[in-house]
């Protein structure tokens, strides 16, 4: 009798055992799933950069220079994620979304010429004021989106990581699953 | 003693009888009551309500210069453009208008970083419309992202440009400010690309409630 309801026992929790990784495996699957196909639209930032190269050359006789540029760079923040950055797992009655996700990146950029030069005089090119020479336009332009870079990068990454933080919140929540959230420091 | 050994054997059968039984009805028990992955699905509402502390979406950040040009004369071109005023005053001459040989003489350049996205993105989530647009994938019918903050990170002014002038009423005029980043951006081609970008952000979001 004792070894019959034993054997009931242990098959009875087999199979609640059985059901309930099911049931986990099932949840994570579709989470994964939902994740993934949308991947690249939560998972970034966008941020987009105007930058301007201007260049102001005072004449006694002549009329003043100024040369001015515009261009626009494209910059997309944010996480790359693949299926193993996702995890249900459980803890006594809790289900937990478990989401580990690597340092934020940039993963796009785009730099594009919005506006040919508008300078005083046609085919002005402006020089350096300390060494004279002719000034190398492309590049302190791309200086000036370096600065930019650096000074907004890992603002925006926290942005970008906020907005992918709270789409799993939303998912969690739809799953009824508590969240836990890390982005690798 | 024959009656105590067939109680005996009627008991045994009984409990072999019983187990089984009481396996398959446990089992029927656990599906029936246990809840299941059918669990996972629950109302919009419910969800939504426990993610009421989400209130801003930022869909994009976007450094934008905002340049005021102050167009003039050359020296060169003064003496003929003062001529040409004075016999257009006698009614000499062909007086004709010579704006277009202004260029360039001054400028002023403000750095705004302008921070767009949804305000308050739980009561859009709330609105069926959204939801069911979303989740059709027409995005276009879809809000458009606002602006959702404006700092002005630098002032840069040089040539012949005066403090009375445009760029400096930006500073305080925030329906001016906000005209001029939103004329800024469409003029640079850049305001249907952060708006396509804030319903494709709202969107990854609103379609987490399809059915």
């Amino acid at each position: 009798m004792k070894k019959s309801f034993f054997s009931f026992l242990m098959v009875a929790l087999l199979l609640a055992a059985c059901n309930n990784s099911d049931d986990l495996k099932n949840i994570e699957n579709a989470v994964r799933s939902e994740v993934l196909k949308e991947s690249t639209g939560i998972a970034s930032l966008e941020a987009i950069y105007l930058v301007s190269y201007m260049h102001f050359q005072e004449n006694l006789i002549a009329s003043d220079d100024i040369y001015v540029q515009k261009d626009s760079v494209s910059i997309d923040y944010g996480f790359k994620i693949d299926e193993n950055a996702i995890r249900i797992v459980a803890d006594g009655e809790r289900k937990i979304l478990q989401v580990r996700l690597q340092k934020g990146e940039v993963l796009a950029t785009n730099r594009i010429t919005i506006e040919n030069p508008e300078t005083t005089h046609t085919g002005y090119r402006p020089k350096d004021k300390n060494t004279g020479e002719f000034v190398d336009v492309d590049a302190a332009m791309n200086q000036e989106i370096e600065q930019i870079k650096a000074e907004y990068g890992e603002r925006n990454l926290k942005t970008a990581a906020e907005n992918i933080k709270n789409f799993f919140k939303i998912l969690a929540t739809k799953y009824g699953l508590e969240l836990d959230f890390q982005v690798e420091a | 003693m024959e009656s105590t050994n067939i109680k005996s054997v009627v008991h045994k059968n009984l409990l072999r009888l019983l187990i089984p039984a009481l396996i398959v009805l446990s089992i029927v028990v656990y599906y029936v009551y246990v809840p299941t992955s059918h669990t996972t699905k629950i109302s919009i509402t419910h969800a939504l309500q426990k993610t009421k502390e989400i209130d801003k979406l930022y869909t994009g950040v976007y450094i934008i210069p905002a340049v005021d040009k102050k167009y003039d004369f050359r020296k060169r071109d003064l003496p003929m453009h003062y001529l040409n005023q004075l016999g257009q005053s006698l009614g000499i001459g062909s007086g004709g208008n010579d704006d277009a040989k202004k260029v360039v003489k001054g400028y002023c350049k403000k750095r705004y970083e302008v921070s767009v996205g949804y305000n308050n993105i739980t009561e859009l989530l709330s609105n069926n419309e959204v939801i069911e647009n979303a989740c059709q994938g027409r995005t276009d019918k879809l809000p458009n992202p606002q602006i959702l903050a404006v700092n002005c990170r630098s002032t840069e002014a040089r040539g012949d440009y005066s403090g009375n002038d445009r760029c400096y009423r930006w500073d305080t005029d925030e329906k001016m400010r906000r005209n001029l980043l939103m004329g800024q951006m469409k003029h640079d081609d850049i305001l249907e690309k952060v708006n396509k970008r804030g319903r494709e952000s709202l969107k990854t979001l609103a379609t987490i409630f399809c059915e």
